[in-house]
């Protein structure tokens, strides 16, 4: 899977994991913050976001601090999962 | 119109009786340990008695019972049968609870699933968290009326604010109120996934704090109105004299960063006791030992107190967080140190946390004069409760 | 004062009325009945069922009374059912089952959050409780709420909030003790919350 296709499977995935309605793919940007101002989610979405890791990515985060910087943006994540499969 | 306590019983991680408890928070052990629920293994906050045990001290029928009720009833039992057994009127019951028989539908379940059994309906029926007050009530006999408060980990302390108000506003004369939760599977994974459940045993207040630890039990207080007291001459323990339930409106489950919920909580219970701040002798923190929880009730702490925080403890380092039943087990608590004239410890801290520097009590203080106590329960959904007792 | 009942939602399988009216929303549909609002909270979609029906149920309360109250210090929620979240349980305990347990369904099994989520909607920052009640209780709802008013309390949001099986029964509805009124007047007794109830 490239980078730009596992972008995009992310956003779907976030969409549907957060139950983000009126939210679609291309009102995500790569770049943008997911958290605060972006999308606008919170720290319970942030666990949500740890087992989406877990059950789509087979990806075990145990401290939620170290998702801070890993679910930064959806770019962010990407190469998180990338690096890991990587390694 | 005053809110005599005139009644006591409590079970938790420490025992099973109020001397039992008294004796454990005196010599500071705690009662968290790692123990083994289905597949969990973590450190949790158990009764040291078996359902079997309970079942047997007071000759149940030979059926199946949830613990929530077998703990509900250690403690209301006592509370009643600690004081004359004559009341001048039939009693309130009121239960705060949150994972009612829960921990028998999951035993009752995992049996079905190994053994490929029928579900037996009557274990199932155990499930609503209403029935632990019905099965009270047809064991005490003396039971008007029953309620049951269910707001996360302020429903002890909120059961307890309900009864204060019926007999404060002359609605009934005596109450038995408290709160009671069984540990299971349900709860402790739905706090795992939440990553707010500590491998070791809970750090409240402490810079290095990592989370809670679960635990069980109960805790009933014999609530009595002045003229109630004066016909049975029932010893005065203590006095309920303020009470208040605020809402943070900030998040589902983070409480207010700046404790604004918690503050006006605080604020509103100490006005109704009509006291200064600098009354207060002691707090019962709810200190569950999360990142957030101590941070904002720290800073709600400092808000109300001026900087002049009195003695304040999490006696969660010794019992886990009960959820329902902690409220309660709190105000227990707090009854012991007026009568004790003590402060119990808050174990486990090192470092007090960089931001507001508040250092709790660590090892058991005699105190000089307690006249008055004041007991915190916060829970998921910004419910805030501050209850405020005197001799 | 005499108290009065200013406003007050329905919601069956069969239909919602609010004050009187039927509402054109399908309740097997919240998702349409929340676009019918033209409000912007996505959190709205986040929320468990229970939630969802409150928060749409008051959302239409409100929309009715809002200009005359200025509520936030003195309203009361007091609210009830007899099986507090068990759908949302059955939900967090399915995703327990397959070892993924949801932090989000495991919050909404308490079922205070209903309550907690108004509050962070509407900022009413006061006092509120939720009961485990045998079945509606008028008797119960009537007296609490007087308790209330007698305690200095000038508003009160009362609901029932229950689902069994496929199910819906829920009512709420907004008693004033005050001199504010809404588009509705009906006597807070406990015969006209029994005749509320049975709509």
């Amino acid at each position: 899977m490239t980078k730009a296709e596992l972008i995009l499977q992310l956003k779907q995935q976030i969409i549907e994991q957060l139950n983000l309605e009126e939210v679609s793919v291309t009102d995500i940007e790569d770049e943008a913050p997911l958290f605060g101002e972006g999308l606008g989610l919170d720290s319970i979405d942030a666990l949500e976001l740890i087992v989406l890791l877990e059950s789509e990515y087979d990806i075990h985060l145990d401290n939620p601090k170290e998702g801070k910087e890993i679910f930064h943006s959806v770019a962010s994540l990407s190469e998180f999962i990338l690096q890991y499969q990587h390694s | 119109m005053s809110v005599f306590i005139t009644g006591l019983g409590v079970t938790s991680a420490l025992g099973c009786s109020y001397e039992e408890n008294l004796a454990q928070l005196k010599l500071g052990n705690s009662g968290l340990k790692e123990h083994v629920l289905h597949d969990s293994s973590c450190i949790m906050g158990c009764v040291p008695k078996s359902n079997l045990e309970i079942v047997g001290a007071f000759n149940l029928s030979n059926q199946a019972y949830s613990r929530s009720f077998l703990l509900g009833l250690c403690a209301a039992y006592q509370a009643r049968t600690s004081v004359s057994s004559k009341l001048p009127s039939r009693m309130g019951l009121i239960v705060g609870i949150t994972v009612g028989g829960m921990d028998l539908t999951e035993a009752s379940y995992q049996q079905y699933i190994e053994n490929k059994e029928k579900l037996d309906w009557l274990r199932l029926r155990q499930h609503p968290s209403g029935m632990v007050a019905t099965q009270l009530a047809q064991f005490l006999e003396d039971i008007k009326f029953t309620n049951t408060i269910s707001t996360a980990c302020s429903s002890g302390a909120n059961a307890i604010m309900h009864g204060a108000k019926l007999i404060e506003k002359g609605k009934f004369d005596c109450m038995l109120v408290g709160g009671v939760d069984a540990l299971t599977q349900f709860t402790i994974k739905g706090f795992q996934s939440l990553m707010l459940y500590d491998k070791q045993a809970c750090k409240p207040f402490d810079e290095a704090r990592n989370g809670l630890n679960l635990g069980e039990g109960s805790a009933f207080l014999l609530l009595e109105s002045e003229r109630s007291q004066r016909a049975t001459g029932n010893k005065i323990l203590a006095k309920l004299v303020g009470w208040a339930n605020t809402n943070d409106a900030y998040h589902a489950t983070a409480p207010s960063p700046v404790g604004e919920g918690a503050t006006r909580a605080m604020s509103a219970a100490l006005k109704m006791a009509g006291i200064a701040p600098e009354a207060i002798g002691y707090i019962n923190a709810h200190g569950t030992g999360t990142l957030n929880n101590d941070l904002s009730e720290s800073r709600a702490l400092l808000d109300v107190f001026s900087h002049q925080v009195p003695p304040f403890s999490s006696t969660k380092s010794f019992t886990g967080h009960t959820l329902g039943a902690a409220g309660a087990i709190e105000a227990a608590f707090c009854v012991m140190a007026l009568q004790q004239q003590q402060c119990w410890a808050n174990l486990n801290f090192t470092q007090p946390i960089t931001d507001t520097k508040l250092t709790p009590i660590s090892i058991l203080k005699d105190a000089q004069k307690l006249n008055f106590v004041l007991s915190n329960s916060f829970g998921f959904g910004g419910n805030n409760t501050s209850l405020v007792m005197s001799l | 004062m005499t108290s009065q009942i200013i406003s007050y939602c329905r919601i069956k399988n069969d239909g919602v009325i609010l004050n009187d009216r039927p509402l054109p929303y399908d309740t097997s549909s919240l998702k349409q009945w929340y676009q019918g609002l033209s409000i912007h909270y996505p959190k709205f979609h986040k929320m468990d069922r229970y939630s969802q029906l409150v928060f749409l149920g008051v959302e239409e309360l409100w929309t009715q009374i809002r200009p005359a109250i200025d509520f936030e210090a003195s309203i009361s929620m007091i609210f009830a059912n007899s099986n507090s979240c068990i759908h949302t349980d059955m939900g967090f305990y399915k995703t327990l089952e397959k070892n993924r347990p949801s932090p989000s369904l495991f919050v909404y099994t308490l079922p205070n959050i209903m309550m907690g989520e108004l509050s962070i909607r509407h900022q009413w920052k006061g006092e509120q409780f939720f009961f485990i009640l045998p079945k509606f209780d008028a008797i119960f709802y009537y007296n609490y709420t007087n308790l209330q008013f007698e305690i200095g309390k000038k508003f009160a949001l009362v609901g029932w909030v229950e689902q069994t099986g496929q199910q819906l029964d829920l009512l709420l509805y907004f008693i004033s003790n005050s001199s504010v009124t809404g588009p509705i007047s009906i006597a807070h007794t406990i015969e006209e919350l029994n005749k509320l109830y049975t709509i």
